[in-house]
């Protein structure tokens, strides 16, 4: 029996969590065992089917059993910073080696970590100790510190040959064990054995060859006259910065070829429109991203248009979009790069689409690259924004894409959409734009969703029957849609029955479900307003404490619930006294209680509202009006 | 006359009496050239030169090198019009500031006249030292690694090179005004030389100092 076989197998009949007994390891080595484990870098070395039983996801644990049980016999690597044709070479170097038929990574948990034999060309310990004098107290082997914590953090240089990596930041990566120069050792990974080695590591041990060049007699006495001349090269009392070596590290070699692959998954060669999206959650920029999408396709056929995700790879509601548009997921192949390397290829994407025009819908990438190259990209394309509303940060100041990007990109922006009238309006104002300016900011009302509910003469059939008064919400359960001021008012209307719809997206506000008013209802997410019981409450809820036109209140309006809704951004261009209750003072919770109070006191002048608001909504906010102006903007341009 | 071997060429700017030493670099390594029996015209070029480099180079002729002032003061310009007086088979420029290792056109000639006229030969090493020691080893275009796309993304060659004077003709320089980003320049030459067929090959044991490492140099 094979060494390894009787070190690994499972014991028989055992029970319970005691790692000694069902992993066959000594605690402290299964320890390391479970520091070094990479799971994403352990299932590029599976097929599919084998992927497929792990799981998307498998985590560390079930990665560390498969890996005893299975990786182990088969020679698999479960650390990327594990190498064993490395580590052979360095046990040679004080005469030791693997004995025959041992796992040579189980041999380094036990007897290498132990001699402070490092068993990959990716650590220097000398190199990242001088380059990061405070972990001279690190308690343990400094190799200890790189394993579980500087491969996850950006700032950590551990080689001559640097980083290993772009740049940029992974606040999951330690959670996952995701060191971040992943993506770059599984770079052009067909083409390597990743059980022995991968492109990082021919690039770093390339970087280490190349420097122990500067030993060769000859060239050194050419860098001695040199130093004669100019002993400042040696850039004495400095330390030295990493070694570049390209094609490895170049980051071009790999934005190239994400750029190519991100082109190629696309699959089409060229597109008249491409519309570029953050990513696609629960928003009323989403569904606006999907509605001019679904215009622009019906203007131009398919295969005219593309929409790129470009800042997180989230698309959770895809049905948002024309199925036969094509869909990118960018985020995927620009993997741990930092800027301006994502911007940068984005930009080459784009030129290799050929675009007539590029637009931007709330997509940060795309407003940094319009931004910063807005000129080369005007170069190509037309460039085309969406703008909604401004954010307002915790001290109540504005900023978003109408502050800082719109006026970097302006220059280069062809033509700026707005879906609320009052947006436009200050915008052109505080620029004081002159009229050419000005027709490039363009006014467009969203068309209302695609249902047909009327609710109408609920209200007033719940108050005679005498039901208990249920407010719908509904939305994000972020800062923005405020609702702290909906916990305020059930608690100064305790027989209100409110009825919340949505979920946390932002995450920026702490919610406790167990310290709610028992009148607060979570009822969950929805999958379309059309699906909520509308028939079942007596008026909609709206407090957000900015937006632009809200999705959930046009979708209210357009079913003829009666509205309660925060006068903020361009909800007084729907919700006006005539067609609903506005509320001025949008912080004062007792102001939206007094306008609950008026609207409860008539229900048949609420009803009349709510009927009137219906009427406008459906006759100004018309889909085929949209399409047909978009088409004429996509065809003639803003001065149509 | 036949024309010489080489023309080496330092480009001197805005740099002071540092320039001296690259003037010395320019003069060892023409001396080491002659030695090993090549034919090399030395020259300085003043192209947007301050005075205080003009005042560093008042006794340059006394050393060998002919002194010319150039009219163009974009970089791209005064480069072309250095490219276009020179007489030599080969040229090779020395930005104002940097530093060859003393084997350098030796070496560098030997490759390009060996290698066929469609080479551009590279130092071994791009060595700067402003910041601490950092070493940039320029890839060999024959390296099977080599993906010439990754130009789109970043420079890979200084133009700090040898040639056949020829090449500098017929891909001139980009004329990207004084405004233009430290290696912009070698960026766009590099882009325009790998379009236009030619080789860049790295000289073994040879090396280039700088202080200063350009950003677009990746």
């Amino acid at each position: 029996m094979r060494q390894w076989a009787s070190r690994v197998r499972p014991t028989a009949g055992a029970d319970g969590p005691d790692v000694e007994e069902t992993q066959g390891l000594a605690s402290s080595v299964f320890e390391r065992l479970r520091w070094c484990a990479h799971p994403r870098f352990y299932l590029a070395q599976l097929d599919e089917g084998e992927r497929g039983r792990l799981g998307d996801e498998p985590g560390v644990e079930a990665v560390v059993k498969h890996y005893l049980e299975v990786g182990a016999p088969r020679g698999l690597r479960v650390s990327a910073l594990f190498n064993p044709d490395w580590y052979a070479d360095r046990l040679a170097e004080i005469g030791l080696a693997v004995p025959d038929g041992e796992v040579p990574f189980l041999h380094w948990l036990r007897t290498g970590w132990d001699r402070r034999v490092v068993p990959t060309p990716l650590f220097d310990p000398d190199w990242y100790l001088e380059h990061h004098p405070v972990l001279e107290s690190h308690p343990r082997w400094i190799l200890h510190h790189y394993l579980t914590r500087g491969c996850y953090q950006p700032q950590w240089v551990p080689s001559p040959a640097g980083r290993h990596h772009g740049g940029a930041a992974d606040d999951g990566a330690a959670r996952r064990q995701d060191p971040l120069f992943l993506p770059e050792l599984l770079h052009r990974a067909v083409d390597h054995d990743l059980t022995r080695t991968s492109w990082l590591e021919e690039g770093v041990r390339a970087v280490l060859d190349r420097r122990r060049r500067l030993d060769d007699p000859a060239l050194r006495t050419q860098i001695d006259i040199a130093a004669d001349l100019e002993p400042g090269l040696h850039s004495p009392l400095r330390v030295e910065l990493p070694t570049v070596a390209p094609p490895y590290a170049h980051p071009g070699t790999r934005m190239a070829e994400a750029a190519t692959a991100a082109h190629s998954a696309l699959g089409v060669d060229q597109v008249d429109t491409v519309v570029l999206v953050p990513h696609c959650r629960m928003s009323g920029a989403a569904r606006v991203a999907g509605l001019f999408t679904d215009a622009a396709r019906v203007a131009g056929g398919p295969d005219s248009v593309a929409v790129v995700s470009t800042d997180l790879p989230v698309f959770e509601r895809p049905s948002l979009f024309p199925d036969d548009v094509r869909v990118l997921d960018l985020t995927r192949h620009v993997a741990g790069m930092a800027q301006p390397a994502r911007r940068d290829v984005l930009h080459d994407l784009l030129q290799a689409l050929r675009p007539a025009r590029v637009v931007l819908i709330n997509s940060l990438l795309g407003w940094q690259l319009v931004g910063e190259r807005g000129e080369d990209v005007a170069g190509f394309a037309d460039v085309g924004a969406y703008l909604f509303t401004w954010e307002i940060d915790e001290h109540g100041h504005r900023y978003g894409y109408p502050v800082g990007p719109f006026q970097q990109g302006l220059p280069h922006l062809s033509w700026v959409l707005f879906d609320s009238d009052r947006m436009r309006a200050e915008l052109v104002d505080r620029y004081l734009m002159p009229a050419a300016a000005r027709d490039r900011m363009i006014f467009l009302r969203n068309p209302i969703a695609d249902f047909s509910v009327d609710v109408g003469g609920v209200l007033e059939r719940r108050r005679a029957a005498g039901l208990p008064v249920r407010v719908l919400w509904a939305g994000r359960f972020d800062r923005q849609k405020r609702f702290d001021l909906v916990v305020d008012i059930a608690r100064l209307r305790p027989d209100l029955e409110i009825c919340a719809w949505g979920k946390p997206v932002l995450e920026d506000i702490d919610l406790d479900p167990d310290d709610l008013p028992p009148n607060i209802r979570l009822m969950g997410v929805y999958d379309g307003f059309d699906q909520l019981p509308l028939d079942e409450v007596d008026f909609l809820l709206y407090t957000s404490g900015w937006d632009g036109i809200p999705n959930v209140v046009l979708e209210g309006a357009q079913s003829g619930l009666p509205i309660v809704a925060s006068a903020v951004g361009g909800v007084p261009e729907v919700v006006t006294p005539e067609t609903g209750y506005p509320v001025a003072e949008v912080d004062d919770p007792a102001a939206y209680v007094a306008a609950i109070e008026a609207l409860l006191a008539d229900p048949a002048a609420a009803a009349a509202r709510a009927a009137e608001l219906r009427r406008q909504v459906h006759q100004l906010f018309d889909a085929d009006d949209y399409r047909s102006r978009i088409a004429k903007l996509l065809a003639e341009g803003p001065m149509s | 006359m036949s024309a010489p071997d080489i023309s080496a060429i330092l480009v001197a700017g805005d740099e002071g009496p540092r320039i001296g030493i690259s003037l010395h670099s320019l003069v060892d390594a023409a001396t080491a050239a002659r030695s090993a029996g090549l034919t090399v015209e030395a020259t300085v070029v003043l192209a947007a030169a301050t005075p205080g480099t003009r005042a560093a180079l008042v006794e340059a002729e006394e050393h060998g090198v002919r002194v010319e002032a150039l009219d163009a003061t974009d970089p791209g310009a005064a480069r072309n019009q250095a490219a276009a007086a020179a007489a030599g088979e080969h040229l090779a420029f020395l930005d104002g500031g940097a530093v060859w290792t003393q084997n350098w056109l030796v070496a560098a000639h030997a490759l390009c006249a060996g290698g066929g006229a469609r080479v551009i030969a590279h130092p071994e090493i791009h060595w700067f030292y402003e910041v601490g020691r950092e070493l940039y080893f320029p890839p060999d275009q024959d390296d099977p690694g080599f993906d010439p796309a990754a130009l789109r993304f970043g420079n890979c060659w200084d133009a700090q090179a040898l040639a056949a004077t020829a090449v500098y003709r017929e891909v001139p320089f980009a004329e990207l005004g004084a405004d233009a980003e430290p290696g912009e320049l070698d960026w766009h030459w590099s882009r325009a030389t790998v379009e236009a067929g030619y080789r860049h090959r790295v000289v073994p044991e040879t090396v280039n100092f700088r202080r200063r490492r350009p950003r677009t140099l990746r």
